[in-house]
Parts: structure tokens; sequence; C-alpha cells
């Protein structure tokens, strides 16, 4: 498990994909805070460019600063994450070099619990030093930042990533190819995203919902109830997925 | 040290194995020859757990091989027909993740990739896999191959890619390696085969038609022919020689004729020639190549 771990993580370094979600991270994080704090100034500044009447827009806040760091987070760094996944969790065996790899004592259940773990690694690291960023910037200028709450709702954020990547692990352990399994992951984000105005019963706790109700996380917003149930189902799921992603994974590779 | 039987496995429709049997011992090198198509890939892919079998049995070293087993593979090397590597590797990060994947190397694994890398001629190489020639890749696939002291080693057609060269350098490794280990070398360029193996194992259609050690191979009767020149054209010395009964065959190749006797006794085969005014300039015995065997025991098994 350890040479995988290693094998893994030689790949993301000399891929470059470390660095590229770390800088990713960084510059949403940066682009989000000037969004929020300069939204006004710009909409102001386009609208007397059109000979638009100046309306009163509100004084930005913190608040604003939370909203364009998640928006930008689900929007981007999601699913550049999400790619990311799909080509780690197919390219052995897209590319041939499963038979390497596979010739030696290596437990596919291992496999891939190390390439799981690797992803997420990944997401968590770039997340969290994007979150720093972040916090860092927002400090000088907005007040009142919630620190214990904003890293907080980082985890409930991760939840959403998690329960997406393990979907796509799951696609690839089925179609041995990233093209599908992206393709099939992100229409289903979509179209799971557009139940997100149904309030009610399981709707109420989809995966979808994660970064919304982190927000009201931070903002105090939200119940123990919903934060209970939306963790539970989106962490029930992600555990559902990575244990038939890793069932379909050994017939996969008896298939070809 | 690896014995099947029984092994078989269909894709769809298709039988690629109906039944095999082998026996591979100890320190010898076998070779597992037939044409594209044959089997050997597949039969190799089910020895490594690539892919899962119908039914049969796999003792590897004594020990029977399940489904999804693993551990035994630390044992065995692997010389893929076509290695992919990742690009993103030098040869040495390559080979040191390579030998990490082994379970049991109580060595300087620092050492063992130096003396590896020095044993296949890309020491001083700090290019990445990617930028790799195909002799490269193929003389690299070796080194991961031997990395972690194999006690078995399975090459599937390593010289089919190679220039003549490259080919009489694998040649050359192989006789070198089986005084330390046992060699399954899967070929269907006969020539190379006969030129280093201990036994042959023959495999058409998904069957193997034939096991045996080389020296036996070519020792009997059937295996050796006589090529004969005479002061006639091969025609005529033909037609001649076609109303002995008794003589098994007679062809033509290279502008030679070549004769399988059979009970006919040389004596016999002279003095019909002889009573046809035909005289005989070179009469003279050789051993059956590989190919022209394999193709006989093939045509045999397409025509029983």
């Amino acid at each position: 498990m350890k040479a995988l771990l290693k094998y893994d993580f030689l790949y993301m370094h000399k891929t470059t994909k470390i660095f590229i979600m770390i800088g990713l991270g960084i510059f949403l994080a940066a682009l989000s805070v000037l969004t929020a704090r300069y939204m006004s100034e710009l909409m102001q500044y386009a609208m007397t460019q059109e000979g638009i009447e100046t309306v009163d827009v509100p004084t930005p806040t913190v608040q604003d600063a939370y909203v364009q760091f998640y928006s930008n987070m689900q929007q981007i760094f999601f699913l550049v994450l999400l790619f990311i996944a799909g080509a780690f969790f197919s390219k052995d065996i897209s590319k041939g070099i499963d038979q390497w790899l596979f010739a030696r004592p290596v437990s596919r259940v291992h496999y891939m619990l190390s390439k799981t773990l690797i992803i997420h690694l990944l997401g968590l690291f770039g997340l969290f030093v994007s979150a720093l960023f972040f916090a860092y910037s927002t400090v000088f200028v907005f007040e009142g930042f919630e620190f214990w709450r904003f890293f907080g709702s980082l985890f409930i954020f991760y939840v959403f990533i998690l329960f997406f990547v393990q979907l796509v692990m799951m696609l690839v352990s089925i179609f041995a190819r990233m093209l599908w399994a992206m393709l099939i992951s992100v229409v289903f984000f979509f179209v799971l995203s557009l139940f997100n105005t149904i309030d009610s019963g399981v709707f109420k706790y989809m995966p979808t919902k994660l970064p919304t109700i982190a927000l009201d996380f931070i903002n105090g917003e939200a119940t123990v109830n919903t934060l209970l149930w939306s963790l539970g189902l989106g962490l029930g799921l992600s555990i559902a997925l990575s244990i038939l992603g890793i069932h379909l994974f050994n017939k996969q590779l008896y298939k070809q | 040290m690896l014995s099947i039987t029984n092994l078989k496995k269909t894709y769809g429709t298709i039988e690629a194995l109906k039944g095999i049997n082998l026996n591979v011992r100890k320190n010898e090198v076998y070779g597992f020859i037939g044409k594209n198509g044959a089997g050997k890939t597949t039969t190799i892919e089910l020895i490594l757990d690539f892919i899962k079998r119908d039914s049969g049995n796999i003792l590897f070293d004594g020990i029977p091989v399940e489904n999804g087993d693993f551990l035994y593979k630390d044992k065995i090397g692997y010389v893929p027909d076509a290695p992919v590597f990742p690009k993103y590797l030098s040869a040495k990060e390559f080979l040191k993740t390579s030998i990490e994947l082994s379970k049991n190397t109580p060595i300087d694994h620092e050492k063992q990739v130096s003396q590896v890398l020095q044993f296949v001629g890309l020491k001083d190489n700090t290019q990445k896999i990617g930028g790799f020639s195909r002799g490269m890749k193929q003389r690299l696939s070796i080194a991961q191959a031997l990395i972690h002291k194999p006690e078995f080693l399975i090459m599937d057609e390593p010289t089919s890619a190679l220039d003549p060269v490259g080919r009489m350098e694998i040649l050359k490794l192989i006789k070198a390696l089986s005084k330390s280990m046992t060699i399954f070398y899967s070929t269907h360029i006969l020539e190379d085969a006969e030129k280093v193996c201990d036994t042959i194992g023959l495999i058409d259609k998904g069957k193997v038609l034939l096991e045996k050690s080389t020296d036996k191979l070519f020792e009997n009767r059937e295996t050796t022919q006589h090529t004969l020149v005479t002061n006639h054209s091969n025609e005529e010395t033909k037609k001649v020689l076609n109303t002995l009964k008794t003589l098994k065959n007679v062809s033509v190749k290279n502008e030679m004729l070549r004769i399988e006797l059979g009970d006919t006794q040389p004596f016999t085969l002279f003095e019909k020639l002889h009573e046809a005014n035909i005289e005989v300039r070179t009469f003279k015995e050789e051993k059956k190549t590989l190919e022209e065997l394999f193709i006989e025991v093939t045509d045999d098994e397409s025509t029983a």
C-alpha cells in the first residue's frame, strides 16, 4: 500500500497536478475576495458606460466574500478536480500500464484505495491552501471574518466533492475510460442541481445542496438536523460508491 | 515450477484456450511457440491473473493459484510484448517504484537499481520514459522484470519488434539468465526458440499440440530428413522417387530435393536412381528445423 501511495503521489507531483490545484485554489481565493470587494464599483462603472442611471448597490460585506468563494470553488475548483480524478482513476488501464502494475504482487483493493486516498489528499490540500489564502486576504478587506465557522464549512463542502469524486471512480470502474465517466458525472451533477429548489423530503439533503448548507453553516443558519442528514447522506452514498467501485474494478479487469 | 492442467478460456463464442496442459520445470527455458492468435498471450494473462479463467488449474511453485491471488507474483518477472510504462518517470524512478511494489526484497534498492540499469545499458540515462525509443523501452522492460530478482521470468514475444542485433542481444540475455532462473519464453519466431529453449511447447488454435525437450524433439527419425542433389532436374528425379511407395515424402525446397525416407533404406533409393541413369551428387542427412516441424504438426492437426 505504501509503495502504491508513493507511485500515485509521484504521478500527481511529476505531472504538476499538485501545483495546478494549489495555483488554482489561490487564484480563486484571490478572485473571490476581489470580486466581492469591488463588485459594486464594477457594476456602477458598467452601468455608467451603458448610460444607465446608477442605482445604489449595498456595501459589500464578508458574506459576499463567502458566497463568491463557494461559488468559484463549486464552478471551477470542483470541476477541475473531477476531471483530474477521472484521468487519475482511468490512466493505468486506458494506457496499458496496468500490466506492469498487476504483474507484481499488488492487491486490486489496495490499488483503488491508494488512488482514492491520493485524489482526496490533493483535493483537501488544494482546498485548504485556497481557504487559508482566502481567510488571510479577507481579514484585511472585510470585517467580522468567522474563522472557525468558515473552516468548519470546508468539511461540509468537501463532502460534496467526495460524493462526486467517488461517483467518477465508480463510473471509471464500469467503463474503464475517462470520457463516459466524466460525461455521466457532469450531467448527473447538473441534473441533480436542478432539484436544489425542492426543499422537501430527501431533496433537502441531496449532496448538491451541501455548498449552500456550508454557507448556511457559516451564517449560523443551518439546523443540526439538516447538517446531520445531509452529511450522513453524502458520506453514506460516498462509501457505498467506493465499495461498489472497488467491486466493479475487479470485474472490469477480468473483463478485458 | 509451473504446472497447468486443463486450462480453458472463452471470449464470447471464441474458445481461446481449449483445455491446455503445460509443465515447466525449474531452471529450464521453456519455449512457448505458436502463430499469432494461437493462445500464447491468453495463457500468460491467465498465469498472471490478468483475466479470469473459465476452468482449469494453475500450480505455481507447488501452490495452487486462484483468481484474485497476487502474492505468488513476487517470484515472477514479466516482460510484456508491447511495454507501456509511466511516461513521466525516469528509468531510475521507474525501477525504484517497481522494486518497491514487490514484497520480499530484502536488498539494497539503490544498489540493485543501479546494477540493473548498468546491465541493460541505461545507467546514465536521465530522460523521461516518454522520450525513450522502442529498443530502450524493451531494455527497460527487461530491467523492471529482473529488478526484484525473480525466480520465474515470463517473456511475451520479446524479440518480435527488434532488429537482428537487438534480437541477438535478447537471446544472449536469455542464455545468461537461464543459469539462475526459469524462463517461460513465448514467441512465434521459431528460429529464436530453437536456439535457446530446453523444452518446446507448441500451441495452435488454443490447444497444446506438443510438449517435448528440444533434444528429444530432434533425436528420432521422424525429425530428420535428407537433401538430395542429382545430375538431373528436381522434377525428373522426383518423378522417379515417387515410384518408391515406401518413401514418406519428397518435396522441393530452396531448389533442392528434400526427402523423408520413412521405411525406405538409402541403398534402395540409390538403386532406383541408378536404374533411371540418375547420378547422385549430394545426399546429406539434416535435422528438420523447428519451423518445418511446426508446420508439420499444425498441418496434421488441421487435417485430423
